[in-house]
């Protein structure tokens, strides 16, 4: 207990670190939002319009530790203000309606490239040095060398504009009605072939490396001789005993990279036209959408540290050796 | 206990090697053994480190590891030979006839699996019947060793040493095996729990009658315990005879000098003289016998000729020119 309790102190203070740099930064930066969007609209905002402006993408005028206590509220009341995009839609709203396709996306490119990462270090690790682990450790390493973007641009040419096998674009056809049925499951599973595509095959190779060294260096232990000298089944030897303690380096390491994976559903979502919160990024950063892109950093943040506790938590309940 | 028609051998090891390959070469670790275990006894088996014990020992399952290989021989156990046997015979034979406790009661428990799961896995794999019972049986087998089955959810960092070592003793004894190979049970623990740990162990033999394999470079603790003694060096038997005649009169000069290098308990006080030397290199071992460099009675032959084991006299085996063949025929 001791355990989650000191991790979860950790994470609530890397929350405030992160969310203090993201009201930090745009403050630092020189210009104000204002005099650009002021600018922008090129007389169609009158300079004593200005603060009214302010107030309602939730400036606060005064000094930083009044700005900074606005801010730190309308954080956790997740009152963020309006997107300047979709005026006058609330940017909590715009980025509910993004969020979810962008969970999809990475959640299931993260769960497949677990399962099946593993699952292939496994056995190259058993057969190390066979023909799967000639072939397929080296692949995989090219593989994730490659940016999440250019993985995404080469699937999106050669099975999305060349061989036409799956849509480029948009995460359902716009002509169906989103509801719970089969024929719009179906198709938005079909548009997201290629962007859980594109993330699976960068991001497997990291899970088979990680895997396949940290069982070749379990396979030596004594407790791996002694239950194959038990006559146990060669499935349990290799899961219970060796898979088991071999994936605990495993999840650290994967869980340090989870950052690189949530930027990389950014740019596979641009490629794709996609339409989750990286699409959503790159909008606002083209309309200079100030309230937008700074909760996308935010929920950038959140979804990190979110995946890192619950990581912590299957290290806790693979590991009896945390839990006292 | 299956007594079986002969109440003589039970595990019979014929001429085996075990290489272990290499880049340039095989290195031969275990070099043309023969070695007889009789039902019921316990039999000694010691030597330096590197010797070959272990990897013996573990070729005895076929437990080693690549790049051991074996390149020749037969385990003849209860009249089968375990090298030969397929896939699904031998993990059948594992640990329901013979089993192993590991040198490193430390390492050879896993981690993350409760002791619970780590007996039950074992019966299971082996014997049909339900979970329940399985866990029965393991909170009896717990008790045997003197722990209490309470502890049985508890995982291995949370038992001392001793405890673990006792932990895998229990599971050694799980299916009631014919046979336990013990490697060097009591290396990591300090002489204490060393003795209780024996003492239990004789007590468990008296209850079960299992025959042990005893694996040690302690002889002060394989003259106590075991019935007979080999004694191995550079992968070969050099001597292979009754405790009391290895520990009292040992015949060999290498077993002559790993007796003068620890002190006995029982008997009047020596001066301990050591071995002088380093043990053979196998990579690049001499043509005759290996122990010739180091022998004080080394002779002429010694350096060409490796001497064959023989019985010099009924149950007593040397391989030494000291010790030409009875008849004085062969050699």
């Amino acid at each position: 207990m001791g355990f989650l309790v000191r991790r979860f102190l950790f994470y609530l203070a890397a929350f405030l670190v992160a969310i203090t740099v993201n009201f930090a930064l745009p403050r630092l930066m020189p210009g104000d939002p204002f005099e650009i969007m002021f600018a922008a609209a090129q007389g169609k905002i009158t300079p004593e319009q200005l603060p009214a402006l302010k107030a309602q993408y939730g400036f606060v005028e005064g000094p930083w530790y009044v700005q900074y206590g606005a801010y730190l509220k309308s954080v956790f009341t997740w009152d963020l203000g309006p997107s300047v995009l979709f005026f006058p839609t609330p940017v909590s709203e715009v980025i509910g309606y993004a969020l979810p396709w962008t969970l999809f996306i990475s959640g299931s490119a993260t769960l497949i490239s677990i399962l099946i990462g593993s699952l292939m270090g496994i056995y190259a690790a058993y057969h190390q040095g066979g023909w799967f682990d000639k072939l397929a450790s080296p692949t995989f390493l090219v593989l994730g060398a490659f940016p999440a973007v250019v993985m995404a641009m080469i699937l999106f040419y050669i099975f999305g504009l060349v061989l036409e096998w799956f849509p480029i674009s948009y995460g359902y056809d716009p002509d169906l009605d989103p509801g719970w049925n089969l024929t719009f499951i179906g198709n938005v599973l079909y548009h997201a072939i290629l962007p859980i595509l594109s993330m699976v095959l960068i991001s497997i190779g990291g899970w088979l490396f990680h895997m396949r060294n940290s069982m070749i260096h379990l396979l030596s232990e004594d407790y791996i001789r002694m239950a194959v000298g038990k006559g146990l089944s060669r499935r349990r030897v290799m899961f219970q005993y060796a898979a088991r303690n071999a994936i605990l380096p495993v999840i650290t390491a994967v869980s340090m990279a989870i950052a690189f994976i949530v930027g990389g559903a950014i740019f596979v979502e641009i490629v794709f036209n996609y339409p989750g919160l990286g699409n959503l990024m790159l909008k606002g950063v083209m309309v200079r959408d100030y309230p937008l892109i700074q909760a996308l950093m935010l929920i950038i943040v959140i979804c990190v540290l979110v995946a890192n506790f619950v990581a912590d938590l299957l290290y806790l309940w693979l590991d009896p050796r945390l839990r006292q | 206990m299956n007594q079986g028609s002969s109440t003589g051998t039970i595990l019979e090891i014929r001429n085996l090697c075990v290489d272990y390959l290499t880049e340039k070469k095989p290195v031969r670790a275990v070099d043309r053994v023969n070695l007889t275990v009789k039902r019921g006894e316990t039999l000694g088996l010691a030597g330096e480190s590197g010797c070959g014990k272990s990897t013996l020992a573990f070729s005895i399952l076929r437990l080693h590891k690549p790049p051991a290989l074996i390149p020749e021989g037969e385990v003849i156990f209860n009249g089968e030979d375990i090298l030969c046997m397929d896939e699904e015979r031998l993990r059948r034979i594992r640990w329901n006839d013979i089993s192993v406790v590991f040198q490193s009661a430390m390492n050879c428990l896993n981690p993350v699996v409760s002791i619970r799961d780590q007996m039950c896995d074992v019966i299971l794999a082996h014997r049909n019947i339900s979970k329940a019972d399985a866990v029965a049986q393991a909170a009896n087998l717990l008790e045997r060793v003197g722990i209490s089955p309470d502890r049985m959810n508890d995982y291995p960092h949370q038992f001392s040493g001793g405890m673990r070592q006792r932990v895998v003793i229990a599971i050694a004894l799980a299916l009631d095996p014919q046979m336990i190979i013990m490697d060097e049970p009591t290396t990591a623990l300090d002489v204490v729990v060393e003795r209780e740990i024996m003492a239990k162990l004789e007590e468990l033999k008296h209850q079960f009658g299992f025959t042990i394999l005893l694996i040690t470079h302690d002889l002060s603790l394989l003259g106590e315990i075991s019935d007979r003694i080999a004694i191995m060096y550079g992968g070969r038997i050099v001597e292979l005879a009754t405790s009391e005649q290895v520990i009292l009169d040992p015949k060999h000069p290498y077993t002559n000098g790993l007796i003068n290098s620890f002190p006995l308990l029982s008997g009047e006080k020596k001066v301990l003289s050591g071995i002088s030397g380093f043990p053979v290199n196998l990579w690049d071992p001499p043509p005759g016998c290996y122990f010739a460099p180091r022998c004080e009675a080394c002779m002429d032959i010694c350096k060409r000729e490796n001497p064959p084991l023989i019985e010099i006299e009924p149950g007593r085996q040397v391989a030494c020119h000291l010790f030409p063949t009875p008849e004085g025929g062969a050699e």
